[in-house]
């Protein structure tokens, strides 16, 4: 769990980058994120706000 | 996006079950599948394929096959892109193998004749001289320090040191205090489980036709779930523009997942490319089995503990998943899902993906799910008959529903697991009595669901009619819940639309009918295609009556003032507006571009009745019941068709199917005779609830439901076995001898 | 290799082909007489996309050697509607929704077709262990059993 700040899906996961260098490749990788419950992929300019709750996973796929 | 005007009832055409539109042409023939296809001046392509698990390839010898009359081009792997890195560079190792053969099937060279005999009997000529190198084949012998390295560089760093260089991913996550939980419970199971690979089994094998010139711009038809994916992969191995390969999909006989990838499609481009000449390359079923991706086979530790009253107090599983010689196997998925279903306060979980000497994994329907509900559903039913607990009453007690904190980190907005529990308790199913060696199962399950890139257009006719473009191939009668959706969203009837497939030439990117995502996606984007061309057919009412468009509305498939005030004018159909739009200011069309974002989850619930006879330990499935929050069935026929085909392809996994490999690591049982998928008399009717939550995320609350169904069968098949037959089975299948082993082993213990 | 000339008569219609001595009847309608209804599921007489019937009796025509239609009668699914009219099993499949991608279709249609002509009234096991050579891996079968049993029916009130 690590605070950031950023007003979209794109701002927060560039400022965990920056926090956490070992995690840039993986997300430039592409992942998936959710946002307050929902999951999301594509959403980089998905707007976020200051309290939200954003998980990150590896990009998930179906069948 | 905004979802400001959903409508959830009151609809006209929505949950109506018309005939499909394509009918026709699939009950005479006339439909056109991969194989259908032919061009003036084709070859025939046919595969060199290794019978090697695991071999160095030493040398490649085409001239004795090149001699044959009718030989017209060899390809090997120097005809192929060089330098690609990650997916990519797997993907063509896949296709066609480098310096090893990494899996029995795994392809070699290809050769191009002027018939299929001519090639079938050339690559016979096709001397490949190999090293065979040791093998495995099993997912935790790969992962034994003995194990022989398959690829020595595949694993990522997320890989803790130590680990066996055929451990590619290592994946943890968890909250809460698991050893509080767990000393809390008044009962705890932990076991092991194990499930084998198993096959998408599509009745038709992969075929295409390709055509590709010294130019770089090519043609390719071909069976697909998603041509765009099909173009962007084909192009990246051979090394050509993306734009200048045209990908059309034929009609798809099957796909479940494993056409979302291509195996064939490029060396049919390589073959043409060094013939000069169209090539059409079709699969054997034998071949489809080798050397097209199964899903990954898995071997899993579940930890559970529960309180007398039901209550789940922790939980913790170790997922370890073989996907081949590639990374890739589903083992987040496998995670997410496993306990999804469930509030739990404590939860940890650890996977593993793990490399072997078998194909590469491909997505199946659901891809992971089956596995993991099978250990936890499973392992639920083992805590209920130690505590004495109705299965559906212990699952209501900690079913996920809104605001539930998933297992995974999120928080689940609003889902439908309790009401397909309410549903299943409240079936006649459920209280039907049972006779001797008969059992009943109940397990329930999840798939997140997806939405994907998607572009659609939806143009007016001259008429009045109306035409969508999709580029989601339809592969179980989405082309009538399009029409559907847009005959709702125009307000005219059904028959007056036609919904086309479009080839990557015609649209934007759209991403594979894969994740259950096309009824949504595509649905989603039909809709707002429609609304577009609604507002324009308002303005062309508007002008020609001299009032604001925002006095016009739309109504039962006219125009129409939107009251008094507006003016008084008689409707304007969309035919009449539609025969003057030449004049009135040109052509009238609606698209739309997305990557939506709120597909929502459809969780299930199974029940199944079944006997298993104790001479010969053969399952008969008695009865089943399929309950699955569909949001809101846009075509219920086909909602049904899939909750019942996903629960048969469960039955298959959970009874008969699965991938045998010898100590040679060769796979055994590469005909439909030997991996036996099930067959019509294996089966009772099955029974379908469609339970409608709507999902806010789609302007008629559509959740897709093409994967769901085939997570529960597994559990609820085995937890039915262990109350008809006694004994617990938790390795898949249970085919009659696993069954008659184990009451063997109870009777002798 | 000298190919064998075989003349033979399909849905109706006299049909000549040159065909290779190890060639299928299935390769032979598809490649050689242009219908490709039939499909090639397997390979190995095991999946029944490519159900056609010979003089009457029903075969996997994958398993049929092309030159063993010689003086025969072929019949596929080109030639189960009669014109613009469907057969009554064709048009119940379709308002049944019994196919999803509708690639054992054909076969499951001749099959059923088959069964229909020796048993008009059959029961739900007997269509089941009929059909059992059919694979179908959408539809879990429910639909195509219902689909075949009203068209047996609605045969039976027609006769």
């Amino acid at each position: 769990m690590i605070e950031v700040d950023g007003a979209t899906v794109g701002e927060v996961l560039d400022a965990v980058a920056a926090e956490c260098p070992a995690l840039a490749p993986i997300l430039a990788a592409g992942v998936s994120v959710a946002v307050d419950g929902q999951v999301m992929t594509g959403a980089r300019r998905e707007p976020v706000k200051p309290d939200s709750e954003i998980f990150i996973f590896q990009k998930m796929k179906g069948g | 996006m905004a979802l400001d005007d959903r409508k959830t009832d009151g609809f006209k055409y929505i949950g109506t079950r018309p005939n499909r539109p394509d009918g026709l042409d699939k009950v005479t023939g006339k439909a056109r599948f991969g194989a259908d296809a032919s061009a003036s001046g084709m070859l025939h392509g046919a595969i060199v394929r290794s019978p090697h698990a695991h071999a160095r390839i030493l040398k490649i010898d085409a001239t004795r096959a090149l001699a044959l009359t009718g030989v017209k081009a060899v390809v090997t792997r120097a005809d192929f892109a060089t330098g690609l890195t990650g997916e990519d560079a797997d993907l063509l190792e896949n296709v066609i193998a480098g310096e090893k053969a990494l899996y029995d099937g795994h392809a070699i060279a290809a050769v191009a004749a002027t018939s299929a005999l001519i090639a079938r009997d050339a690559a016979k000529l096709v001397e490949v001289t190999y090293e065979p190198l040791p093998h495995v084949t099993d997912v935790d012998a790969a992962m034994q320090p003995d194990a022989p390295i398959i690829r020595a560089d595949a694993a990522d760093d997320s890989v803790p040191e130590g680990m066996h260089p055929n451990v590619v991913r290592y994946m943890e996550f968890g909250r809460g205090d698991l050893e509080a939980g767990f000393a809390e419970a008044d009962a705890i199971v932990e076991q092991t489980y194990k499930t084998e690979a198993t096959h998408q089994g599509y009745i038709e094998p992969h075929a295409c036709l390709a055509q590709l010139g010294a130019d770089g711009r090519g043609e390719l038809w071909c069976c697909t779930q998603g041509h765009w994916f099909v173009r962007r992969m084909c192009t990246a191995l051979l090394g050509l523009e993306t734009s200048q390969l045209r990908v059309t999909p034929s009609e798809i006989g099957g796909g479940f997942g494993g056409k979302t990838t291509v195996f064939i499609d490029p060396i049919a481009l390589a073959l043409s490319r060094k013939a000069s000449r169209p090539v059409k390359l079709v699969m054997s079923r034998s071949e489809v089995l080798r050397a097209t991706g199964p899903t990954a086979s898995a071997s899993m530790d579940i930890k559970i503990g529960m309180k007398r009253d039901g209550t789940i107090t922790a939980a913790s599983g170790v997922f370890r998943l073989q996907g081949g010689a590639f990374p890739g196997a589903p083992t987040a998925e496998t995670m997410q899902c496993a306990f999804a279903c469930y509030e739990i306060p404590a939860v940890h979980e650890v996977g593993y993906d793990v490399i072997a000497n078998r194909p590469k994994q491909a997505a199946y329907r659901a891809p992971g799910a089956p596995m993991g509900a099978f250990a936890v559903e499973s392992a639920l039913d083992e805590l209920c008959r130690e505590l004495d607990l109705d299965p559906i009453e212990m699952r209501l007690k900690n079913a996920s529903r809104e605001g539930t904190r998933s297992s995974f980190g999120p928080r689940f907005p609003r889902v439908g697991l309790v009401e397909t529990l309410e549903a299943a308790k409240a079936h006649p199913h459920y209280a039907a009595p049972l006779g001797p060696n008969q059992g009943r199962g109940v397990a329930c399950g999840y798939w997140m669901n997806w939405g994907g890139e998607t572009s659609v257009s939806l143009a007016i006719s001259e008429d009045g009619t109306a035409q969508v473009t999709v580029g989601t191939p339809d592969i179980g009668g989405s082309r009538a819940s399009m029409a559907l959706m847009a005959a709702e969203a125009l307000g005219i009837p059904y028959e007056n639309v036609r919904c086309n497939i479009a080839d990557t030439g015609s649209l934007g990117i759209n991403e594979p009918t894969h994740g259950s995502r096309a009824t949504y996606a595509s649905g989603l984007a039909t809709i707002e295609s429609a609304r577009q061309a609604i507002g324009k057919l308002c303005e062309r009412a508007a002008d020609k009556w001299g009032i604001d468009a925002e006095a016009v509305i739309w109504e039962d498939g006219c125009a129409k003032p939107s009251g008094p005030n507006a003016g008084e004018f008689p409707p304007l159909t969309i035919a009449e507006i539609a025969a003057e739009m030449g004049s009135t200011g040109g052509p009238i069309s609606g698209h739309h571009e997305a990557t939506p974002n709120g597909h929502g989850g459809s969780f299930g619930t199974h029940l199944v009745d079944l006997e298993v006879d104790p001479e010969t330990g053969r399952t008969t499935i008695l009865r089943y019941t399929v309950v699955q929050d569909a949001g809101k069935a846009i075509h219920p026929a086909y909602v049904e068709g899939q909750f019942q085909g996903g629960a048969v392809q469960g039955i298959g996994w959970a009874l008969n199917e699965e991938y045998i490999y010898g100590q040679d690591g060769r796979l055994q049982n590469p005909i439909f005779l030997d991996y036996r998928v099930p067959v019509a008399s294996d089966l009772p009717m099955i029974d379908t609830v469609i339970v409608e939550v709507p999902n806010p995320g789609h302007p008629y609350g559509v959740r897709g439901v093409g994967e769901t169904g085939i997570t529960p069968p597994l559990p609820a098949v085995a937890n039915a076995v262990a109350t008809a037959a006694g004994v617990r089975l938790r390795h898949l299948p249970m085919t009659p001898p696993r069954i008659l082993a184990a009451l063997e082993q109870k009777a002798g213990g | 290799m000298s190919r064998i000339h075989v003349t033979t008569t399909v849905n109706g219609d006299e049909v000549e082909y040159l065909c290779e001595p190890r060639e299928t009847l299935l390769d032979c309608l598809r490649d050689h007489v242009g219908l490709t209804g039939a499909k090639e599921g397997c390979g190995t007489g095991d999946c029944g996309a490519c159900s056609v019937t010979l003089d009457g009796r029903l075969v996997c025509s994958c398993l049929v050697l092309g030159a063993e239609a010689e003086g025969k009668k072929v019949e596929t699914i080109e030639g189960l509607a009669d014109g613009d009219t469907l057969h009554p099993l064709q048009r119940k499949f379709i308002e049944h929704a019994a196919l999803q991608c509708g690639i054992c279709t054909p076969g499951i249609l001749i099959a059923a077709k088959a069964l229909l002509e020796k048993t008009p009234d059959p029961t739900e096991t007997e269509v089941r262990y009929w059909l059992a050579g059919n694979l179908c891996r959408c539809t879990g079968y429910d639909k195509i059993i219902r689909a075949v049993m009203d068209a047996a029916a609605e045969m039976r009130e027609a006769s």
